[in-house]
């Protein structure tokens, strides 16, 4: 059992000071201004920070199976909880794909026999081996309680085949979560954005446009659908503005951003260091600063972290072949509240800010993917202890050495960053505690 | 300069020890001092003929360039520097070791400076980065030369000299004309020269110019795709080696259609102002980007340009592995 004390309990129910009692099966059994002491339970005081809803990442690469050199599952967990997540989805895009009831099946074992920390959400993707030819049989796989489709790391290119995937996942009640990329914009570009900093150093870069006109055409085909459609790692000004015009006409859209996408833009680029590559790049301050609108509006639902774990050895290749990306999930939540807090400069966290950060990192997310016990939202009596605490307003550096993934390669070490996971609890337990993983 | 780029600042005159990567890193003072320092040996530089004796120069080509590399190892023989010549073709870098292990272990032999060239953009950077000794930047993608601006430098303040002109630029009319939007050649070039107050144009089909907002952080005063307009006005004209590669994709249907539009052949010749020159990096393509007839013409300073190579590079190997450049 577990009582937290003096919380500010930030849930999407309004924002309240109570206490909270969890009980041995981990489920919250008091939710009250104030509960005195039981004896033998253990206490802790939260007194400052804020108990929200544990986070939800809808975008990591575990890099299981087939790179388990740069990623594993207890690491990935690990690093998850220490930034206050408690489930992920595992993208499929590993070697092998996860393209089949068989992969499926495989994984399913390997994260039972494993030491995972947090819950793993299997998804699929679209099309075998993603290349995009023949479509994955999302019968089975949905049978199998595979909810949640991506080709993530390439887009479908071929509308024809895009139609049928919605088609598909219409049947069968599941969601199609596009990688807004066309390749033809992709061959032979750097991972940066092709506008003024790109030209400046001689690159040729990625293109919003391939990203918006994926949106814009993926939008045209959900229309005739009754599908939810996700637009993964939206980076663009205008994918901000395609997705609230389609909230608008009715179509079931949600999307989501990347914390670095939320704070830095293309002009990371010009340290010409590896960690300023990343799909889709790095856009334009404008489009940082309609990200952020998209998340204080609501246009954006969720903050997804798209960690992607890379080892040195492939990040020190000259910048044409190295491979893209970030890891995420340690910082995923001190970047977000930096970037969204970003318009008062450090000063006081601005309540709607960090409301709509807990928002977009756990209660949307929950509910896009439809978590059990969590997609009903608020922290109530009833439900099952799935808690971070949060403190809003520290300002520290991240120390990257300290991280638990098997990797490093981050934008972020060294920065001054806002905010800090203090607390996770999984199922009523306290897994990490003052930042500490607990054994 | 936008703001956005302005970031990259200027850093200082070229010193010991320091790397030479950019034409904007050094700025305006620096590119002055280097070009001075080369000018006060041209001719003659048997004084520093073992300035760098028990010094060991590699030079990493990861990417070929025959005229290149022999004039910077020829540069360093000629100061008394030992020479390696380290050539990698980037296809076949073996799998499991890094780029990075790759320049530690060049590194490790020994050797007191590295000159870099690499396909990949920012190549020399990360050498730089992971390195404690000099690194000389000799072409990153379509990134920078630097050497090869100094090298356009010396050779028009040398052509003002001779007609016993002023060697400011101020009021120098320049053009740039090629694939300026993927040459290395075109971006340390126009940023030398403006920022020794040339007036900079570039001229390129529309889809080989660069994105309209960097331009004039690039150091181009303007861009236009109408070659002809501009001869009239042009004191010299740098040619951008055309690569055959990019003649034929999504940008460029065709050879013929780069030569009807931008190749400085036939009738072109009559319209350029009769003072202008003509330049060349080298090596040049005769009958797709320039004539025979011009190329071999007393209006060219190609050859000038190849001359200027050994002095341009022995004035940064001085700069950056002894003092007695400073
Ligand atoms: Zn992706």
């Amino acid at each position: 059992m577990l009582l937290i004390r003096n919380g500010t309990v930030l849930d999407g129910e309004g924002i309240r000071k109570k206490d909270i009692l969890i009980d041995e099966s981990g489920v919250i059994v008091r939710l009250e201004d104030s509960i005195s002491s039981i004896e033998n339970i253990e206490e802790i005081d939260v007194d400052k920070f804020v108990v929200a809803p544990s986070f939800v990442d809808m975008h990591t690469h575990l890099r299981v199976p087939g790179n388990e050199e740069a990623e594993d599952i207890e690491s990935a967990t690990t690093a998850a909880v220490l930034g206050g997540f408690t489930h992920l989805v595992a993208m499929p895009n590993t070697d092998p794909v996860i393209d089949s009831v068989s992969k499926v099946f495989d994984l399913k074992r390997r994260i039972q026999n494993s030491n995972a920390k947090c819950e793993i959400i299997i998804s699929s993707a679209i099309t075998c081996g993603r290349m995009g030819k023949e479509l994955v049989d999302f019968r089975d796989l949905s049978q199998m309680g595979i909810m949640y489709f991506t080709d993530d790391g390439n887009g479908v290119d071929d509308p024809e085949l895009f139609d049928f995937a919605l088609a598909l996942a219409q049947e069968y009640g599941v969601t199609v979560a596009q990688h807004l990329e066309f390749k033809e914009f992709r061959e032979n570009k750097y991972f940066v954005n092709e506008g003024e900093v790109s030209s400046y150093l001689g690159m040729s870069g990625i293109k919003a446009v391939s990203e918006e006109a994926m949106l814009a055409r993926d939008l045209a085909i959900a229309a005739h659908y009754n599908v939810h459609y996700h637009a993964m790692h939206v980076s663009t000004r205008r994918s901000v503005e395609l997705i609230r015009i389609a909230k608008q006409a009715g179509i079931n859209v949600t999307a989501e951003v990347t914390p670095h996408h939320l704070l830095l833009d293309e002009r990371e680029v010009l340290k010409l260091d590896s960690t300023s590559f990343v799909n889709p790049p790095l856009r334009t301050e404008e489009d940082c600063l309609a990200l952020r609108k998209g998340i204080l509006d609501g246009t954006i639902d969720a903050i997804a972290t798209d960690h992607a774990p890379h080892l040195n050895e492939v990040k020190d290749q000259p910048f044409i072949s190295t491979a893209p990306g970030f890891i995420g999930l340690e910082s995923a939540f001190r970047v977000s509240l930096s970037a969204i807090c970003k318009t008062s400069k450090f000063g006081d966290v601005v309540p709607q800010g960090a409301e709509s950060v807990v928002k977009a990192m756990s209660l949307n997310p929950a509910k896009i993917l439809k978590i059990s016990g969590k997609s009903e939202g608020g922290l109530g009596v009833g439900s099952v202890a799935e808690i971070v605490v949060l403190d809003m307003n520290s300002v520290s550096n991240l120390d990257a050495s300290s991280f638990s993934s098997k990797s490093r390669n981050t934008p972020f070490d060294g920065m001054e960053l806002r905010g800090k996971v203090v607390h996770t609890i999984r199922k009523g337990k306290l897994v990490v505690k003052n930042g500490i993983l607990q054994s | 300069m936008t703001e956005k780029v302005a970031q990259v600042t200027a850093r200082d005159v070229l010193k010991f020890g320091d790397d030479f990567l950019t034409i904007d890193e050094v700025g305006r003072s620096g590119l002055e001092d280097i070009v001075e320092f080369a000018e006060s040996f041209v001719g003659d530089s048997s004084k520093y003929a073992s300035a760098l004796s028990g010094k060991i120069v590699a030079t990493m080509f990861f990417e070929g360039s025959t005229r290149t590399r022999l004039s910077f190892e020829l540069a360093a023989k000629q100061l008394g520097s030992n020479v390696l010549s380290f050539f990698e073709s980037t296809s076949s870098v073996k799998k499991g070791e890094s780029f990075k292990d790759t320049a530690k272990t060049v590194e490790a032999f020994g050797v007191d400076c590295l000159i870099v060239r690499h396909a990949s953009i920012g190549a020399s950077h990360q050498v730089a980065r992971w390195v404690n000794i000099p690194v000389i930047n000799a072409g990153d993608g379509c990134h920078a030369h630097p050497t090869q601006a100094l090298i356009d430098v010396l050779t028009i303040r040398d052509s003002l000299r001779s007609r016993g002109k002023d060697i400011s630029f101020e009021g120098i009319k320049v053009g740039i004309l090629g694939d300026v939007r993927n040459s290395r050649v075109a971006r340390s070039s126009a940023k030398a020269l403006s920022l020794l107050g040339a007036q900079v144009v570039g001229i390129a089909p529309a889809l080989w110019t660069p994105d309209k907002r960097s331009i004039e952080t690039l150091g181009f005063s303007s861009f236009t795709s109408d070659l002809d307009s501009e001869l009239e006005g042009l004191d010299f004209l740098i040619l951008l080696r055309i690569q055959n590669e990019r003649l034929q994709n999504k940008r460029m249907q065709s050879i013929n259609e780069y030569i009807k539009n931008f190749s400085m052949t036939g009738s072109r010749l009559d319209r350029l102002n009769p003072e202008a020159f003509i330049m060349h990096p080298g090596p040049m393509n005769r009958g797709v980007e320039i004539s025979s007839q011009l190329a071999d013409s007393k209006k060219s300073l190609i050859l000038n340009q190849v001359s200027y190579g050994i002095p341009a590079r022995m004035a940064v190997l001085l700069k950056v592995l002894s003092e007695v450049g400073n």
